[in-house]
């Protein structure tokens, strides 16, 4: 996940985006909606880290 | 499905689970901060709480979502809502009101609440398609809402009082809005999908939809706390 700058002024953009943050490892961006979201002063992410476990049976007549 | 030996039927069953998780940039420490199957968290604008939606998969509770308001690190937590396909919306600019969507068909309803649970209200339906995004005017005396155009892959705009009062129009095949600058002079929003995806602007006095980046795909965009600049993320290859 990386974050961009994008300078603005007045509504017109004022040079290209910038990288603001790199988050230094993966995460879902979706999961039944958006999976994240950062902080307007970029110092917090919220995260969701979906899981769980799924078994596989075979019912069988004797 | 059947064994193609004949020898009985396969079925898988299982449970899902999750966490949601807080990052703290500046000290590079990552926190659980809800242990429940939880997604779509929204950070309030002063960083101290978030929203968040539970997801039931299990017995007769499934498809039913619960929709949370907690403190950033957990505590504190307040159900606002139970229902069916809920959705979180957007913070007030004070972070003590907010919106949240029911159901993702033709008759999506809005709802504002404080972020105590108090005062819960739907504002009248608007459009008669999906709800995208709902944002407060900043001095909070408005709120626009998007709702997916009748051309593919754009959302109109309404705006209503927070009390569901004055609806209107406001306009036609532009994007789903994010937030608002402070002047209230603009709005920014994206549109997701399509050849016109991207993000974009909204002059409110004259009522232009502008695309600002052309191509770029993201859940919307923010300004920063200062207003000089916006900020968007992107997936990086692999996550």
């Amino acid at each position: 996940m990386t974050i961009y700058r994008q300078a603005w002024k007045d509504g017109t953009l004022v040079g290209a985006p910038q990288i603001a943050l790199k988050v230094p490892f993966a995460f879902p961006t979706e999961y039944q909606g958006n999976a994240y979201d950062f902080s307007r002063d970029l110092s917090t992410i919220v995260y969701a880290r979906p899981g769980g476990h799924a078994d596989l049976y075979l019912l069988s007549q004797k | 499905m059947p064994d193609p030996g004949g020898k009985g039927i396969y079925y898988v069953n299982g449970k899902s689970s999750g966490f949601l998780t807080v990052y703290h940039v500046h000290s590079k420490e990552s926190r659980d901060i809800i242990s429940e199957d939880a997604t779509q968290p929204a950070i309030s604008p002063d960083g101290r709480r978030v929203m968040y939606v539970t997801i039931s998969t299990g017995g007769r509770y499934v498809g039913r979502n619960e929709l949370w308001v907690s403190d950033i690190d957990g505590s504190n937590k307040v159900k606002i809502a139970t229902g069916e396909e809920l959705s979180t919306g957007t913070w007030g600019p004070d972070s003590s009101n907010l919106s949240f969507a029911e159901g993702t068909d033709a008759r999506s309803k809005t709802y504002i609440v404080a972020a105590d649970g108090s005062g819960l209200r739907q504002l009248p339906l608007m459009g008669t398609t999906t709800i995208g995004g709902e944002i407060w005017s900043p001095d909070q005396k408005s709120i626009y809402v998007s709702t997916l155009g009748k051309k593919i892959a754009t959302f109109d705009i309404w705006r209503s009082n927070p009390d569901g009062s004055n609806v209107e129009k406001f306009l036609d095949n532009c994007a789903s809005v994010s937030d608002a600058d402070p002047s209230g002079r603009y709005l920014l929003g994206a549109l997701y999908s399509g050849e016109k995806s991207g993000i974009y602007e909204v002059s409110v006095s004259d009522k232009k939809c502008i695309q600002l980046l052309p191509g770029v795909v993201t859940f919307g965009a923010i300004f920063a706390r200062d207003a000089k600049s916006f900020l968007y993320a992107l997936a990086s290859p692999g996550g």
